[in-house]
């Protein structure tokens, strides 16, 4: 067996040869899209990756210091090892960091940090519920507010009340709604790295040769002026394009596809990759947590037949930073590439079933809802008195969509937003107790349409 | 020391204490050592400047991640070095890989792992050391460590490969016997 076929004997092999190689910044391309395939494929490839960089290390800091801990060594003031090595001795090793860093205040000074001189290319048009903007040198703030200007950096949703709408210069504008995260740049060419969840977009023409780039895990997408939807997951990304053309190239054989309007497409590597008519919308869809946690927010439990236990959703806490309240929250995300849109009609009831563990003052059960060419179309919730269900025991809820009201934290945009629920189609669905822990389980989820059901 | 610098000292000190994982995050990134330890410096530096803006509570590895990728992108700027789009694919799948990476080794695991590999070192043989040596210590290309130690480049590429398993290899074998 030569050496090449012993590196290839095992997949794990194969692996951490070209992790290594990696590290040592020696891919080719055609290793580098190898190995992007079994990254994106495997999560026991990201933990390896993960441990052979920190293994690599280690084996460095050992090499060039001999056994010692690890240290920061400030070599632009030539200082030697600043830090003892023992494990004791780290606060004062914190504090010559702090000393010495303080010393060197004119490097701070001299660098360009970039917020003061960076060119700004984006800004805030609405926006509402927990987000999180990273900008240039580190950079993050959670204060951000409608007219502010941007120059790029990371926009993370922290919730499935998170909604965040970004013009750039040009007009075009770019809309995450749930938990997101999406980096956007603009040098004379866009650049979107959707990290994950999804947003939709009206991306105005762009100048010849540069289209807007948006890049997911497993695609690359061309735009040169459209309207469209993309959702990533970690093995797959699907695009629904609502007006003119999107090209994506899936990047697991390399294969592209134009997109028209009107049609959607999955680029996933173990997924026919083809042009699907954008399917009629439905009203009815009922929750897969039997399925996994896909799609969930929340602490997902996979149930135990044994004790007739079904699978269920527990609610996580979120802290709102300006009040210091928590709101317990779970969320199931409806829309999806493998099935059609779920449109709220006259007559569509919502079925939520699950249990709390202790009294809470209120319930609150809500839907969050995109018009049909993807841009936000606003929250709609009906709030129930705590008195609705009883602690222990499981609750069923069969409510009617016409009674849900807009959530009122949106209120000053109620001008961009729908009037109601109706016609609209649902991108998630939503219950949580608000600054109490009620222990809030949900074990099932479902819209259906009762002229239908008669 | 007032309320303002005990804050300042208490987040650099959590930041330092993320330091091997900025390091393999910047590593895993630059594909070099030296320039890894320099972003992660950088970085540093910027939590000193920007202690106020961390939430206490919330994933103080997450925000130096965000700070160090910042400082991985300005090295990469300053040296003009060109990203083809795979590249930036690459990027995106390592950023994924340390975002969900969540370590559950304590820190005597830790300790226990650094003896194992200090003891596993002195099996190499010499030539071996010297490979390691020249990539970890000197930062040399593979050339130049070939050029060393009188291997091809291929060489030089399959030795580092099987050094790094062989002292994994040894170090598991080391720490699963003193469980």
């Amino acid at each position: 067996m030569n050496d090449k076929s012993k590196f290839e004997d095992s997949k794990q092999g194969r692996l951490d040869y070209l992790i290594s190689l990696q590290l040592d910044d020696e891919l080719c391309e055609a290793e580098m899209e190898e190995l992007i395939e079994l990254l994106n494929l495997d999560p026991a490839a990201r933990q390896r990756l993960v441990a052979n960089s920190l293994f690599d290390v280690q084996l460095a800091d050992i090499l060039r210091n001999g056994v010692c801990e690890p240290s920061l060594q400030i070599r632009r003031s030539n200082n030697r090892n600043l830090f003892a090595n023992s494990f004791g001795g780290v606060l004062l090793a914190v504090a010559a960091l702090i000393l010495s860093l303080f010393a060197m205040q004119w490097v701070l000074e001299s660098r360009d940090f970039g917020e003061q001189q960076d060119q700004q290319i984006a800004k805030i048009t609405g926006l509402s519920g927990p987000l999180q903007w990273t900008g240039n040198g580190g950079l993050v703030s959670n204060e951000l507010t409608v007219g502010a200007e941007l120059p790029g950096g990371t926009i993370e949703g922290q919730s499935p009340e998170s909604w965040f709408e970004l013009e750039f210069k040009d007009g075009s504008r770019v809309v995450i709604a749930g938990q997101s995260r999406l980096i956007f740049s603009d040098q004379g060419q866009k650049e979107l790295h959707l990290i994950a969840g999804g947003f939709s977009a009206s991306v105005e023409p762009q100048p010849a040769g540069k289209p807007m780039l948006v890049y997911t895990r497993t695609a690359v997408l061309e735009v040169l002026g459209t309207e469209f939807e993309v959702a990533s997951e970690l093995a797959s990304t699907f695009l629904n394009v609502t007006e003119g053309k999107v090209r994506v190239k899936r990047l697991s054989d390399g294969q592209s596809l134009d997109v028209p309007a009107k049609h959607r497409v999955t680029a996933a590597a173990d997924q026919l990759f083809e042009l699907e008519p954008t399917p009629e919308t439905v009203g009815c869809w009922k929750d897969r947590l039997s399925r996994g946690p896909r799609g969930v927010y929340g602490d997902w439990q996979p149930g135990d037949a044994s004790q007739g236990r079904k699978p269920a959703v527990k609610s996580i806490p979120h802290t709102i930073k300006e009040s210091g309240k928590t709101i317990y929250c779970t969320a199931l995300r409806v829309v999806s590439g493998d099935s059609p849109p779920v449109v709220l009609r006259r007559d569509s009831q919502l079925v939520v079933e699950g249990r709390v563990a202790k009294k809470t003052k209120s319930l609150y059960v809500g839907v969050t809802l995109q018009h049909p060419n993807g841009d936000f179309a606003g929250r709609f919730q009906i709030r129930l008195p705590g008195e609705s269900v009883t602690v222990d025991e499981n609750f069923k809820l069969d409510l009617d969509i016409e009674d849900f009201t807009l959530d009122p934290s949106l209120r000053e945009i109620q001008h961009k937003l729908a009037d109601s629920p109706l016609g609209l189609i649902v991108t998630d669905i939503w219950c949580h107790t608000l600054w109490e822990p009620a222990g809030l389980e949900i074990e099932s989820m479902e819209l259906y349409e009762s002229a239908s059901a008669d | 020391m007032n309320a303002k610098e005990e804050k300042r000292d208490r987040i650099v000190k959590l930041a330092f204490e993320c330091r091997v994982q900025l390091m393999a995050y910047a590593y895993a990134l630059l594909g070099d050592y030296s320039t890894a330890d320099d972003a992660v410096q950088d970085a540093m530096l910027t939590v000193v400047k920007k202690y106020d803006q961390f939430t206490e509570g919330t994933s103080i590895m997450a925000w130096c991640r965000s700070i160090v990728r910042l400082e991985v992108l300005r090295i990469r700027q300053k040296r003009h070095k060109d990203r083809t789009l795979v590249s930036r694919l690459l990027e995106d799948s390592i950023d994924q890989a340390f975002d969900e990476y969540s370590s559950t080794e304590s820190s005597s695991q830790d300790v226990r792992r650094r003896k194992a590999l200090v003891k596993c070192l002195s099996n190499l043989t010499n030539r071996g050391r010297l490979v390691l040596q020249g990539r970890f210590a000197e930062s040399l290309s593979y050339e130049q460590i070939g050029e060393k130690v009188g291997m091809s480049l291929e060489a030089v590429r399959k030795s580092l490969y099987r050094q790094k398993k062989q002292l994994r290899d040894c170090v598991e074998l080391n720490v699963r016997n003193v469980e």
